[in-house]
């Protein structure tokens, strides 16, 4: 397998681009030219330089990445539109990497593109049948996994309102974040806000916010300049295992979750453990999950995520910083959008372009994209 | 629950539950000769051994809430039935946790622990006029009434 840098993202803005209450209006399309068009000029490559491309989206509709690339030029490569539920550019990402990693192509761009319904967001997988009951809904099981956790562990509701102080808090910090300068809530704030699925409010859920990104991935080879290089040191995938605790129906067998067994695996084809990472970004759009995430990725023990969260261990300057560009509660969710917008984010944190939000020191990142099915994607980038 | 003369009742999904003329509703679940695995709602194989052999197994149909949730908006699609409503997990007597609707006047009243019974209950008036039913548990002492 050959060696894969990446050459350069871009971001949109995370907004609404619904032209309401004296905001923007743009389309699908517009914000993934945008993404490629920064990506392209942070690369310093030409358009002509792109040798394939995969395309991420959810809700847009079929082969939807063509109407992004008819606005920059036909040039006649391989075009694929990848669907994995919130996972979908993360999936993207994983492919381009596959495919310069194994010497089909030197130069492959990914984009992730949404603009998201509103209201709550359903899960496909769940059979008509169900939805029609309401059984579809997957921020009420994150409402029921909050009553479990706080019987099993030292946890009160209090620890799922500061995922979301600390996520604002960082969001503030990021240009390109949904909530960038929209303040820090408090955590009474937080707890007093609107109950959605109890005992989630609000602002325990990540907003719905529409945005593109774009990452160009390539063979060191192609890069511009080899300085402050970032490679991928793995990008893996996992699916549903039976007997999980996502599927909580399951009473006999008792394997790994899938966010558990992606750390496992991309720790070991990256060849680090947890304890190598230096910047974390987890797909976290309800704040109970930020819990299973950072405890599955083994960033920390079982029961133990509130009590570090309260002494600022996964803050910028903590132990492992966690979600350092507003995570999924601060930059926003737009599903197609979201796993490269987190690798976007590592990327820069490696080269030390994050401002008022820079890691010291950054050298390892990981970034964990999950979707319905279940699955989960982990990519690991080093400097 | 209410019928009305002019209505069918029909179930939201055939062969989601067993409904005897002189008996309580009952869930149908799978059961795998092979591994003992039991599932909700029944597959076609087992999804733990892949055994192709498997069984209709009538679930128990009374259990205990383990999670439940209160949801207060209505969900994206397909869902017709009031807002807000309750959710969450029942745990079946050393069977199966079922993710499934919690029915009760008062949909703030499900806490981890409580005694629950299957029922079903009226979902929506599709387009022919038919009343579409689904399952749902609720407490002892409402099931009774
Ligand atoms: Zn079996």
């Amino acid at each position: 397998m050959r060696e894969v840098a990446v050459a350069g993202v871009g971001l949109t803005k995370f907004d609404r681009y619904d032209g309401r209450k004296g905001r923007p209006f743009k389309n699908f399309d517009e914000l993934g030219e945008e993404a490629i068009l920064a990506a392209l000029d942070y690369a310093g490559f030409e358009w002509r330089d792109i040798e394939a491309v995969f395309g991420a989206h959810a809700f847009q509709g079929a082969s939807a990445t063509n109407h992004c690339l008819n606005r920059i030029g036909l040039t006649g490569i391989p075009v694929v539109n990848v669907e994995n539920g919130c996972a979908s550019s993360q999936s993207a990402f994983r492919l381009a990497y596959q495919q310069v990693a194994c010497g089909l192509y030197d130069v492959i761009l990914v984009v992730g593109f949404e603009k998201v319904p509103t209201g709550l967001i359903d899960n496909p997988t769940v059979p008509k049948w169900q939805r029609e009951m309401g059984l579809d809904v997957m921020a009420a099981l994150s409402g029921c996994s909050v009553q479990k956790y706080m019987e099993d562990y030292d946890a009160v509701p209090e620890d799922f309102a500061r995922v979301a102080v600390m996520e604002r808090r960082n969001a503030n910090k990021n240009p390109k974040a949904f909530f960038y300068q929209k303040g820090e809530p408090t955590v009474e704030e937080i707890l007093a806000s609107p109950t959605i699925t109890s005992p989630l409010t609000t602002l325990m859920m990540c907003p719905n916010g529409d945005g593109a990104s774009a990452a160009i991935v390539c063979t060191p080879e192609k890069l511009k300049s080899r300085k402050n290089m970032v490679t991928v040191a793995a990008s893996v995938q996992s699916s549903g295992l039976y007997g999980n605790p996502q599927e909580l129906q399951y009473l006999r067998h008792k394997n790994p979750s899938v966010f558990e067994r992606g750390g496992q695996m991309a720790y070991e084809a990256a060849g680090i453990g947890p304890e190598d990472l230096s910047v974390v970004q987890v797909h976290d759009p309800y704040t109970p999950v930020f819990f299973n995430c950072v405890e599955d990725l083994k960033l920390c023990e079982r029961g133990e995520g509130p009590a570090l969260m309260r002494e600022g261990y996964f803050d910028i300057n903590g132990t492992t910083p966690v979600g350092t560009d507003g995570g999924t509660l601060g930059r926003s969710h737009p599903v197609g959008a979201t796993g490269i917008a987190e690798i976007a984010e590592l990327f820069y944190q490696l080269r030390g372009e994050c401002g008022p939000r820079q890691v010291a020191n950054a050298k390892v990142g990981l970034a964990h994209n999950a979707g319905p099915g279940p699955t989960c994607i982990v990519t690991v980038l080093k400097k | 629950m209410m019928e009305s003369k002019l209505s069918r009742r029909v179930a939201v999904e055939p062969g989601i539950w067993h409904e005897p003329d002189d008996g309580k509703v009952q869930l149908i679940g799978m059961r795998c000769p092979n591994c003992g695995e039991i599932t909700f709602p029944k597959t076609s194989r087992c999804l733990y051994c892949q055994n192709e052999e498997v069984e209709e197994y009538l679930l128990k149909n009374e259990g205990t809430v383990t999670a439940a949730s209160v949801v207060t908006r209505p969900p994206a699609k397909h869902y017709r039935g009031p807002v807000p409503f309750a959710i969450g997990f029942v745990e079946l007597e050393d069977e199966l946790r079922v993710w499934t609707p919690l029915a009760s006047s008062d949909p703030e009243v499900f806490k981890s622990g409580m005694e629950v019974e299957l029922v079903l209950q009226d979902l929506y008036q599709n387009d022919e006029g038919d009343t579409v039913v689904g399952f749902a548990f609720t407490p002892k002492e409402e099931a009774l009434r």
